[in-house]
């Protein structure tokens, strides 16, 4: 009985946090430089192939250690790509129509697809989870995998980081103050332009160290760039459009009642999601959190 | 070792054979008697399937130069056009209507049902003839039969019956089935044919009536699939029908793995991945999973068209592990090279009167075209896998060859399939 209830707000709750992992890197860039960063799904890949490439030439029985430190050694990488993509596609077009960026971050999707097929082809492969976090925690006939605990924490500590970031410290500040007027924040000394590569920078880490870190839940292929984008997309809106206080939310709200609808109504399993992001923008077309960004 | 082959593999190959099909599109059509007879290949030759298509164009790619170095059909050149479908019903109708355009009037190829479904309609008009390789759907050899289209390769009913038989004859003290099938019309098309072999070969075989437990549907394409592995954990049955394949199938195992799902059944089948969850998984390989090929390889060691097509396609990909789509493809290049020599001509009418009720070798051996409903009745192929200490990190356990004596239904075309046991 306690799984009937309880299993699929856990199951919810992972889900959610998988969504908010990916989703962080895409609501800062957004809250920020009001990009609507397509290609944010291909970083993400691109983070989990290399990470599924150093797993495979450095640790074949991967440690959980070893697991992290290559999540984050894909997380630089990409977020070093990150710095090249703002160089190149995201300053020059920070002062034209965002239809351009739109169009512009939509081919970086395609070329990173590109990449990855020239660089790893177009077979399916995966890795399994670390071995100190295979298995399951069971209570009663709850059965809560030791890996879906891990990846709730630590989207439980992605946003208590982020948020603690942004309400506490001088730099959270001043990325709020950014994002609300970039143009008094140039004038008050703020190098705007150095800020935005920055917030770029740790947007595509991000993408990257969640690619890394969601390896063992997913299979690689290139069609992984769009696995998570609607979703993504979907609790940013419901959220408020860049606010990751609305993303964390939101990704909760949308994840568990799609859980239990999949469970509950079976015959029709996923559609939950998209009735429960569409009951919500009617509730509040707003989103969950208006007007604050960040 | 990879399956993977670069394009660069495919088009060095191609150049080196003379069969270019990307300039084939380029060309203008010519009538000519001695003009190059064109076959055009419809696949996915980019998007979510693109590795299929892969498999598909290499297949076909092997065919057209061994028919073209045998000298080719009538004393003229085949060449192969191909055209993309990305596996989206849209794409797949313009890639007909281009070819069709283009003077190309036989084509092949095909994996997504619903290509195969939206092309149909559309061939009589265009005065074409499409050859279908892999997609498996019922609905094309009957509500939605077209006079216009051909199937080459074994189809839901026949193939998901002989598992059936196959698991029914294997494992009988396994008497109780449930399922996790994708929410697709391919996906309960199996399920369905599946439980009509399992209503009539499990009672037939055993003794004993056989139960099946309701399946759990699944979206297709999810990535998380914890809820339906929680609700197949409860299950008491000891059988499991893995319906969502490909690369679904490898998410879903490697996320049941926590739950120690692939040691609470006794059995597990799965449609058609083929090598994908082996390869995919390596190590973590489910012990003992039975796949539908569309052609193994080595279930024809010693047959001169599988062996020649499998040195070839090694020799050209550096894969040692064709999937079954290259066999497919293969096939239904040289059911067009076998109808045209009968027919004496290209002209579609006469194509397709030669199609019907032709009978042809192919790499799983003879294969005979129903001239009723143009459903191909041929071998259907298992292989069982498991995990190994190997570097590729999985082997085969076992393989299987069933001849289709009584899988597939009678010929109905026009009509919807009926079926003989499972009455839902």
């Amino acid at each position: 009985m306690l799984a009937l209830f309880l299993g699929p707000l856990f199951n919810g709750l992972f889900t959610a946090m998988v969504v908010f992992l990916f989703a962080t890197g895409l609501t800062l860039v957004f809250g920020i430089l009001r990009i609507l960063n397509f290609a944010h799904g291909g970083f993400f890949m691109i983070g989990a192939y290399l990470a599924f490439s150093l797993v495979k030439t450095f640790a074949s029985d991967t440690s959980t250690i070893a697991y992290i430190l290559i999540s984050i050694v894909a997380g630089i990488v990409v977020g070093l790509c990150g710095l090249v993509v703002e160089r190149l596609v995201f300053r020059p077009l920070q002062h034209v129509d965002e239809a351009y960026s739109l169009i512009a971050t939509y081919a970086l999707l395609l070329i990173s697809e590109g990449a990855v097929k020239a660089i790893w082809g177009v077979s399916f492969h995966s890795i399994m989870t670390p071995a100190a976090l295979g298995g399951a925690l069971i209570a009663g006939d709850l059965v809560m995998p030791v890996f879906a605990i891990f990846i709730i924490g630590l989207g439980v500590l992605c946003y208590s980081l982020l948020e603690w970031i942004l309400q506490h410290t001088a730099t959270g500040k001043l990325m709020k103050s950014v994002a609300s007027d970039p143009w008094m924040a140039g004038m008050l000394g703020v190098n705007v332009p150095r800020f935005y590569a920055w917030i770029v920078v740790i947007g595509f880490f991000l993408a990257g160290l969640a690619g890394g870190l969601l390896l063992p839940n997913q299979t690689l292929s290139p069609n992984l760039a769009s696995v998570f984008v609607v979703q993504a997309f979907g609790v940013l809106i419901v959220g408020g459009m860049g606010n990751i206080r609305g993303t964390f939310l939101a990704s909760i709200l949308l994840c568990v009642i799609d859980s239990y609808g999949s469970v509950i109504f079976s015959e029709v399993p996923g559609v939950f999601f998209y009735v429960a992001m569409a009951a919500m923008l009617l509730m509040r077309p707003q989103g969950l959190i208006a007007g604050a960004r960040l | 070792m990879s399956n993977d082959f670069s394009r660069r593999q495919i088009t060095k190959s191609l150049a080196a054979f003379g069969a270019a099909s990307a300039f084939g599109s380029f060309t203008r059509p010519s009538f000519a008697q001695s003009a190059p007879i064109r076959l055009g290949l419809i696949a996915p030759l980019s998007g979510s399937q693109e590795v299929i298509g892969r498999y598909q164009l290499a297949g076909a790619t092997i065919a057209v130069n061994q028919i073209n170095q045998a000298g080719g059909v009538l004393g003229r050149k085949i060449e192969l056009v191909t055209r993309d479908d990305k596996a989206a019903p849209a794409a797949g109708v313009a890639a007909a209507k281009d070819l069709a355009g283009n003077g190309v009037n036989l084509m092949f190829g095909v994996l997504s049902s619903g290509v195969a479904l939206a092309i149909a309609p559309t061939l009589q008009a265009d005065k074409s003839v499409l050859v279908v390789s892999a997609a498996a759907a019922n609905e094309l050899t009957h509500d939605q039969f077209s006079p216009n289209v051909f199937r080459t390769a074994d189809h839901a009913y026949s193939r998901q019956r002989a598992l059936a038989k196959l698991v029914a004859a294997d494992y009988p003290a396994v008497s109780d089935w449930t399922a996790i099938n994708p929410q697709t019309a391919i996906g309960t098309s199996n399920w369905d044919s599946f439980v009509d072999g399992m209503l009539q070969f499990y009672p037939e075989l055993n003794k004993k009536p056989v139960t099946i437990t309701d399946p759990i549907w699944a979206k297709f394409g999810a990535t998380d699939y914890k809820n339906e592995i929680v609700q197949l954990m409860r299950s008491k049955s000891e059988g499991l029908y893995c319906g969502v394949y490909g690369g679904d199938a490898v998410t879903m195992f490697g996320q049941a793995a926590a739950y120690g799902l692939t040691k609470k059944f006794k059995v597990l089948v799965d449609p058609g991945s083929e090598f994908i969850i082996a390869q995919a998984m390596g190590k973590n390989t489910p012990p003992g999973l039975w796949s539908g090929f569309h052609w193994f390889y080595g279930a024809y060691k010693g047959h001169k068209i599988n062996d020649d097509l499998y040195e070839t396609y090694v020799k050209m990909a550096g894969d040692k592990h064709p999937a079954g789509y290259v066999g497919e493809a293969h096939t239904s290049v040289l059911a067009y090279a076998s109808a045209i020599q009968k027919a004496g001509s290209t002209d579609t009418d006469k194509v397709i009167a030669a199609l019907e009720g032709l009978e042809f070798d192919s790499c799983k051996g003879m294969r005979k075209i129903r001239k009723e409903d143009h459903q191909a009745i041929c071998d259907i192929n298992f292989v069982q896998f498991g995990p190994d200490d190997s570097e590729q990190g999985w082997k085969i356990t076992g393989h299987r060859v069933i001849k289709d004596e009584g899988l597939s239904e009678e010929p109905s075309p026009g009509q919807p399939l009926k079926f003989l046991y499972n009455k839902r």
